[in-house]
């Protein structure tokens, strides 16, 4: 089912909108929270509680890209969820990531305390000069936890290429965090 | 701040960045913006790998690779495919201690893989755990600058992709590179010919390193030549659509109008509202083989109303039975189009 026609569903207070959420995006939002949790039920967990806020807040909402405003709550839900400490000791691909991440952080923003809209913003202002090409690439590492080796099946890269490719765009994400001083 | 504050931090994205990520494929994934880059830097990487020489022929190697790339065995006729169509080459070039040798090939019209081997001097050791592998992406973000330079002189981009293959000794001081060529458009443009000279040209030989604060290291900038002539090129085509169908998935739908099978790739022509997306009704569909095998489509270059994808191993299109699409729809082999038997 089209978007827009779910979409109408949730706005007719009509509980199919659920069902059809859940047929058209519940494997790739189960995907997507299992790359964060590694584990299939607190997935799950995640996923419903998705569909549950989904339910709640259309309307008065109308999401222009329904999948993406979905796949952030699913998101927000499974960081919630995540265990660090027992992350940290099964060796977790989120703990690469945040690792990943550490990279691109200025020396001098180590200190800083940030709002999330305060980063969002920083982030959002680099991924718009970024290549398409580049910007997905970065998006499927670091907002969907994909590993490398999903990257590089889902594009046909090698894995090599893709490791390389995203070492470059850290050392661009670095540079411009500097450039930019969000944190003085 | 904190790399896991930073990564939190992203959920906030726009959502049309996560829209554009989660259709697959950028719009232009593998289209080359500029048509001929004549500085571009080209670098051999130094991945590890290598198997020195293996004792089976190209022959065989190349059947093993495929098998391993379609994780099942091949079928009786990709197996005689490959028999048939694997060249070997054989030719080497020696700079600054360097040799790198053009070992063997096998295309179609449209995709080539031709296997490198590079031998460094006898102390040196190529260790994996040290070297990342790929061909070089420039910093205007443009990519896989490797030029074949075509008996008419005409410069040609290509989508290029180094493969690194598995080593039998780390320790050793050389390795194996697949190099994988297809066309940077999704023009059904025919790229390779049976008789023509191509002329590959390495530029250099560079070291990644995984750390992000140690640089690269240009190697030596020589330029290793080559010149390719591939005796036999299959062209043969199965279109597999001879009525328009429609094909959905996840709410999106679209007119399927032509799915053209090639021995090492597909090519689609789709219309429809969301065309530009309508690729993604076809993500993860797959070649299915008379015998069971399914030979996955991996996805290529995309524009609006067409898409091209490459096979992890080539077919013998006279084995083709249906293509299977990712919501179970199956698209069997038109009648004006089965092979008698």
């Amino acid at each position: 089912m089209e978007d827009e026609k779910i979409l109408a569903l949730y706005f007719a207070r009509d509980e199919e909108a659920i069902r059809q959420t859940q047929a058209c995006y519940g494997g790739r939002l189960t995907v997507l929270a299992q790359n964060i949790l590694r584990s299939r039920e607190d997935a799950e967990e995640s996923v419903n509680d998705t569909y549950l806020t989904a339910w709640q807040t259309i309307p008065p909402k109308k999401p222009n890209f329904f999948l993406a405003y979905l796949s952030k709550i699913c998101r927000n839900f499974a960081f919630g969820k995540l265990d660090w400490q027992q992350a940290a000791k099964r060796r977790a691909e989120v703990v690469t990531l945040s690792q990943e991440m550490e990279q691109c952080i200025p020396d001098k923003a180590r200190e800083a305390e940030l709002e999330s809209r305060e980063i969002a913003w920083a982030v959002n202002d680099f991924l718009r000069g970024l290549t398409p090409e580049n910007r997905v690439l970065f998006l499927r590492r670091y907002w969907y936890c994909d590993t490398i080796e999903e990257i590089a099946r889902r594009y046909s890269m090698g894995q090599s290429k893709v490791k390389m490719r995203l070492r470059r765009i850290r050392q661009q994400l670095a540079a411009h965090l500097e450039q930019e001083g969000i944190f003085l | 701040m904190t790399g896991r504050e930073l990564l939190l931090g992203l959920t906030e994205v726009e959502p049309e960045f996560l829209a554009e990520a989660e259709n697959g494929a950028a719009p232009h994934w593998h289209i080359f913006r500029r048509p001929v880059l004549a500085a571009a830097l080209i670098a051999l990487v130094l991945i590890f790998v290598g198997c020195a020489y293996v004792v089976m022929s190209e022959t065989e190697w190349f059947q093993s690779f495929f098998a391993q790339r379609q994780e099942q065995g091949l079928s009786e006729g990709q197996a005689a495919y490959v028999e048939e169509n694997t060249k070997s080459i054989g030719q080497s070039v020696k700079k600054d201690g360097y040799t790198l040798t053009v070992e063997s090939a096998i295309a179609d019209p449209y995709h080539a893989y031709i296997k490198l081997r590079l031998d460094a001097p006898f102390w040196e050791k190529l260790d994996a755990d040290q070297y990342a592998g790929g061909v070089y992406q420039q910093e205007d973000g443009s990519f896989d600058p490797l030029f074949l330079v075509l008996e008419t002189q005409q410069e040609v981009c290509w989508n290029a992709t180094w493969e690194k293959l598995e080593d039998g000794d780390p320790n050793d001081n050389s390795f194996q590179i697949m190099l994988t060529l297809g066309s940077a458009g999704t023009a059904e443009a025919e790229l390779f010919e049976a008789g023509v000279s191509y002329q590959l040209h390495v530029h250099g030989l560079r070291k990644f390193y995984w750390d992000d604060r140690k640089p690269d290291e240009q190697i030596t900038d020589a330029v290793f030549d080559f010149e390719i002539v591939f005796d036999k090129i299959n062209a043969d085509m199965l279109e597999m659509v001879d009525e328009p169908i429609t094909v959905s998935q996840d709410g999106i739908s679209v007119r399927l109008t032509s799915l053209r099978l090639h021995t090492m790739g597909a090519y689609a022509t789709y219309k429809g509202r969301n065309d530009e997306r309508g690729f993604f009704c076809l993500m993860y569909a797959a070649v299915v083989l008379r015998d069971g095998t399914q030979v996955p489509l991996i996805q290529g270059a995309i524009t609006t109303g067409e898409s091209s994808w490459h096979l992890p191993s080539p077919i013998d299109l006279d084995e083709v039975d249906y293509v299977l699409l990712q919501n179970g729809t199956k698209i069997p082999v038109p009648e004006t189009e089965k092979s008698p038997g």
